[in-house]
């Protein structure tokens, strides 16, 4: 069944040049349970998309058209304090750098605490650091006790970024959204991490959107790819086939483009030379 | 609130003296409460006053045992009754009042004239210079006689007493702390026979006095029954005080801009001719102005009428008056023989054709002092004439401070200051001899330097010749040899000008020609001001 | 630090031209007079030793003559100080209370009338100087209006609480004079008001200009995907890191407000320490500049050291380092 479904969002941002077209016309579907990549280089839009999934680009310089199903509802049409009801608790996110990502001023357990608090207040204090501690486990972090009374600043990245799960996982998500989830993260720990992340996403039944530059990063992860150009989708289908037969020239160059070793560095794509755009969206 | 209350008071009243007319008349009767304010910090012990708002303190707190009289003239006695001179005129004995109370309740009797004798030469500041050198000692005859001796004869001794107040002895020893002659005491305290007593006093921000009851000479049926004399206020605060009815009179140092709305406002003004004078010091020691000549062109080179132009308050009200020479008029001295020098720039080019400088040498400074803006013009007009007929003069200011150390020596003092002098007492002397004698050099009294013997010999004469006659004769020559000498452009008599909210009555400010000219603050006599209740 | 200051400022006080015995004796003074007080005031003495003597009487509490007000100054620093205390806390009150919620407005609602008109606000406090202020605010609210006193601390007929703390207000409440504090307070909004506008004015431009910086950071927009209200954010989850940075800024500006009140004290009659300190100047009162700055740097020092303290008590990486 489909939990996410994007119908032909547009979304265009007003500026003192004039207006620039962030997604054009873009439909994505993520079904329960499902893992998806939304690929692409950075301002191809796919940052735009996940933010306005949840809703965190609403103001007067913003035009938007198109439709975003969550369950049936179309969360572009809900009122911003229903859209509240859903972040964080129905859909909930994991950002880009971890440690800027959490507040330098409040401890991980507060966080945790007011991430919760903010869609229940009924839940048994005595428990709930038990709980926090579970979820801290599940993301394959030793001293959970400490972390829990730590600041962002305490943490290496790799941990921040497993606090980041876990708390994205705290009032049990139907969906989670995760831009660029390792890409501040050390080489050397952005598997670890990818893979704690796939685990307990896949155990919890979870669904996901990855959003990412790397489609290396992309192939063990995610069950079906969409790829993403100038606020246009070029290409969708299983990762399976669009790594074994991809149908877009532009799919193609990024295939290529794909480092020996899983590099945080932007593929370099001679992207201004060619012209992608010209060629249909590609649906496997 | 500017008017509720008058009319809350007013009904009050109707109501009071409906039920209980005869019991209440009385004390319906006293005056309100006074409010004025000076600008520099009131000093409470009359061994340490000088200021002008120390004077102010001292007329009201204290008596001396003479004061001068109205409209003028010899003093005439206060606490004491009567006097007799030895003929050589060393001999003062004085009977004192009987039944003067000081504010204690305890008696005025010879003992607190010999002890606050004793008291301001011990602690040797204020006023008691005046003294020095000249009382050989003081006595007590009996509880109501004292006799002073001097060294030599000192005619302005009898003048002198007016600035020596006498303190309450009882009180003072009875409150004094670790030797200071109870200066602690008195920097808080009042202890004298004046109208009023001082209730609370902060020399920063303000003194507050109230009727003493049983002052000997009595008090005005409407004068204040309390008084809050306030110090440096801004002038903005006091035109907002006054049109707010909640002062009642400015210092004279309010700009007259201000004293000018105020007036247009509905208030009103008061003028008081002071003994003492502006004047514009020349360092005669110094070139180019070192020779008479070339002051003498200066004076003539000074536009009068420009002025005194400045000194307009109001049209009828102006607060300075032509002077004639360093003797204003009122004073023993004052002649009307010497001419008023003119505007004539004839004259002037006349007399620098004279001088021994001209040209290149003819570079002055004329400075006036930062504290008191409105001398800039003076210089300028001086500047504007002096420039006219060949001299090259540049205008500067000075701090007080930095001026005030200047002029203790020759060749830092400048070669024009502009200066106002105030006498100390209501004796000429007390004027010109700190200005003229060669002994009182190095004060900015004396930023002219005059170090001439027949000067010096003047000015000795008039203090050991008691002939009162002769006085007057000395003085008179004194004066025409200073204008002939002319150390000094004489810019006016110091006249003060107040601005009153309407609802006071203050003779002594208001008509004050009738009361004498101020040396210091007699004119502030709360007991004959009439405030509203 | 402050030893220095005192050395630096007992040196300086002496440069200044003029005598300071001359000043205080008046214009007739004699010069065995002059030559008399100076030897009291040990200013005929060497300047090491004239130091020695304050040092020494500093430790008994005695901080030597005023030869302005012919007081010990002790007597006038205390005197002083609370109505100086008082005035810079009401405005440094009227500072944050005013200056940090338009700021925090301002910052939330970037670029939008809000911010506009806030910045409007802090700008006109910003260029123009509390005595301009001072006046203005007599000219409306006393001249015209008249409905607020221009004055002193308290009405002339109303008498001031028995001394505590020295500041009227608490006084008068710690003792239940109701109508005293009221009266106090009708007194302190103006000057309190004139003092505070400038610095007003900067802390709402620094809190804005901090707020937006936190605002832009990952951490609120992190907040908002996890369902943060915006009023938690603002009150909250943005606050406490935008305010400290200008909490340091914020102690400076209240201890600044001490040397800044003395034209505003002129202006309003306060009896306060700026005053006094200005008047020990024009009378080259040695002691009294003296003790006036060093009370002002002891105040910047303490205050400093407050804010550094509160600063590292909120901040958790500074109050962790140091363990």
């Amino acid at each position: 069944m489909t939990l996410l479904s994007i119908r032909n969002l547009e979304v265009q941002f007003k500026h003192y040049e004039g207006v620039t077209k962030a997604l054009k016309k873009i439909s994505l579907d993520i079904k329960e349970g499902e893992k998806v990549a939304l690929v692409g280089e950075s301002g191809s839009g796919k940052s735009v998309t996940a933010r306005m999934i949840l809703g965190l680009l609403s103001n007067s310089n913003i035009k938007k058209n198109g439709e975003i199903f969550f369950e049936n509802i179309d969360l572009l049409k809900e009122s911003s304090s229903q859209i509240k009801q859903i972040r964080g608790n129905e859909i909930s996110m994991i950002f880009q750098d971890p440690v800027s990502s959490l507040n330098p001023y409040f401890t991980v357990k507060k966080q945790m605490l007011q991430a919760l608090e903010n869609h229940t207040k009924d839940y048994d204090k005595n428990t709930i650091e038990k709980y926090f501690v579970n979820l801290l486990k599940d993301v394959k972090i030793e001293d959970p006790e400490r972390v829990l009374n730590s600041y962002a600043f305490q943490l290496s990245g790799g941990m921040a970024q497993r606090v980041m799960i876990s708390m994205a996982l705290i009032n049990n998500p139907k969906l989670i959204l995760a831009d660029e989830p390792t890409t501040a993260l050390d080489v050397t720990v952005q598997k670890n991490v990818l893979s704690i992340m796939k685990d307990v996403i896949s155990q919890k039944k979870m669904s996901m959107l990855l959003i990412s530059h790397n489609l290396g990063v992309v192939r063990e992860f995610a069950d079906k790819i969409y790829v993403i150009y100038q606020g246009r989708i070029l290409e969708e289908g299983s990762t399976e086939k669009i790594f074994n037969s991809p149908g877009h020239i532009y799919t193609q160059t990024l295939l290529q483009a794909i480092p020996k070793i899983n590099s945080s560095k932007l593929p370099s794509l001679d992207s201004e030379n060619l012209d992608y755009l010209s060629q249909p969206k590609f649906t496997h | 609130m500017k008017f509720s209350g008058g009319k809350m008071r007013i009904f009050k009243i109707n109501l009071l003296s409906l039920l209980v007319t005869s019991l209440f008349s009385l004390s319906l009767m006293a005056g309100g409460t006074l409010r004025l304010d000076e600008v520099a910090i009131g000093e409470a012990d009359p061994a340490k006053a000088t200021d002008f708002a120390d004077g102010i303190i001292m007329e009201n707190v204290y008596d001396a045992l003479v004061t001068e009289p109205q409209g003028g003239g010899p003093v005439v006695g206060k606490l004491a009754k009567d006097w007799e001179v030895s003929n050589d005129g060393t001999t003062i004995t004085f009977h004192l009042h009987e039944g003067v109370k000081f504010h204690s309740g305890n008696d005025f009797t010879a003992d607190d004239v010999v002890y606050s004798y004793e008291r301001l030469m011990g602690l040797k500041l204020g006023w008691s210079y005046l003294f020095d050198g000249w009382v050989k000692g003081i006595k007590k005859i009996d509880s109501h006689k004292v006799q002073f001796d001097l060294n030599e004869p000192y005619a302005p001794f009898m003048s002198s007493l007016v600035r020596f107040y006498i303190v309450d002895s009882a009180t003072l020893k009875a409150n004094e702390t670790d030797g200071d002659m109870g200066q602690a005491y008195l920097s808080a305290n009042s202890a004298g026979t004046g109208a009023y007593s001082i209730t609370a006093h902060d020399p920063n921000v303000e003194t507050r006095m109230a009727k003493h009851n049983k002052y000997f000479l009595g008090i005005a049926e409407m004068a204040p029954n309390e008084v809050i004399l306030k110090y440096n206020l801004d002038a903005p605060t006091v035109r907002t005080l006054i049109a707010n009815d909640e002062h009642d009179i400015s210092s004279n140092w309010l700009p007259t801009d201000v004293k000018a709305a105020i007036a247009d406002s509905g208030d009103k003004l008061a003028k008081v001719v002071s003994a003492g004078g502006w004047y514009f010091k020349i360092n005669t020691t110094r070139a180019p102005l070192d020779d008479v000549n070339c002051r003498k062109a200066l004076a003539y080179a000074l536009d009068y009428d420009s002025l005194v132009g400045t000194f307009q308050v109001t049209d009828d009200i102006a607060a300075g008056q032509k002077a004639r020479g360093p003797i204003p008029q009122g004073m023993i001295g004052y002649s009307e023989d010497v001419p008023l020098v003119e505007y004539n720039l004839d004259k002037a080019r006349d007399y620098l054709s004279k001088c021994k400088y001209s040209g290149g040498d003819l570079d002055v400074t004329i400075n006036w002092i930062a504290e008191v803006p409105f001398e800039e013009s003076w210089a300028l007009i001086l500047q504007q004439g002096a420039m006219t007929i060949g001299y090259n003069a540049t205008v500067e200011t000075l701090p007080w401070a930095v001026f005030s150390e200047n002029v203790t020596k020759p060749e830092t003092t400048p070669n024009i200051s502009i200066v106002a002098v105030q006498a100390q007492t209501p004796d000429p002397d007390g004027l010109i001899y700190n200005m003229y004698h060669s002994a009182a050099a190095g004060t900015w009294q004396s930023a002219e330097w005059v170090q001439d013997d027949k000067i010096d010999a003047m000015l000795n004469a008039g203090r050991t010749t008691i002939d009162a006659q002769k006085r007057v004769e000395i003085y008179e020559d004194f004066q025409q040899a200073i204008v002939d000498m002319q150390p000094d452009l004489f810019i006016s008599d110091l006249v003060t000008v107040y601005a009153m909210r309407d609802e006071i009555k203050a003779p002594t400010l208001e008509n004050s020609a009738e009361y004498g000219f101020s040396t210091m603050a007699q004119n502030f006599s709360f007991r004959l001001m009439e405030v509203p209740n | 630090m402050l030893i220095g200051v005192s050395i630096l400022i007992f040196i300086i006080a002496r440069i200044i031209p003029g005598d300071p015995a001359r000043m205080a004796l008046g214009p007739t003074a004699t010069q065995e007079m002059v030559e008399q007080y100076r030897d009291k005031l040990h200013l005929n003495d060497p300047i090491h030793v004239q130091y020695w003597f304050f040092i020494k009487g500093i430790t008994q509490g005695d901080l030597g003559e005023s030869v302005y007000t012919k007081r010990n100054v002790t007597t006038d620093v205390s005197t002083y100080f609370p109505a100086t205390l008082e005035l810079i806390i009401f405005a440094a009150l009227i500072m944050v209370c005013v200056g940090v919620p338009l700021g925090i407005l301002a910052g939330r609602y970037k670029d939008k009338s809000i911010d506009n008109i806030s910045r409007l606000i802090s700008l006109l406090g910003v260029v123009t100087p509390s005595f301009v202020w001072a006046v203005f605010l007599m000219i409306i609210f006393a001249f015209y209006l008249d409905i607020l006193p221009v004055a002193g601390r308290l009405s002339q007929d109303t008498v001031a609480p028995d001394k505590i703390t020295g500041l009227i207000i608490i006084d008068s409440i710690i003792r239940g004079q109701f109508d005293v504090t009221i009266d106090a307070l009708k007194h302190i909004i103006l000057p309190a008001l004139a003092l505070s506008l400038s610095a007003l004015g900067q802390a709402s431009r620094l809190t804005r200009s901090n707020i937006t910086e936190v605002y832009d950071k990952q951490y609120i927009e992190m907040a908002r995907a996890y369902g943060y209200n915006e009023f938690k954010i603002a009150t909250k989850y943005a606050l406490k890191p935008a305010m400290i940075p200008t909490l340091t800024i914020l102690g400076l500006d209240f201890a600044a407000m001490l040397g800044n009140a003395f034209l505003v004290e002129f202006v309003f009659a306060w009896p306060g320490i700026a005053k006094y300190g200005v008047q020990a100047i024009l009378y080259k009162d040695l002691n009294a500049i003296t003790a006036t700055t060093m009370i002002i740097a002891t105040f910047f020092v303490i205050t400093n050291l407050i804010v550094d303290l509160v600063v590292a008590y909120l901040n958790p990486k500074i109050r962790l380092s140091g363990k």
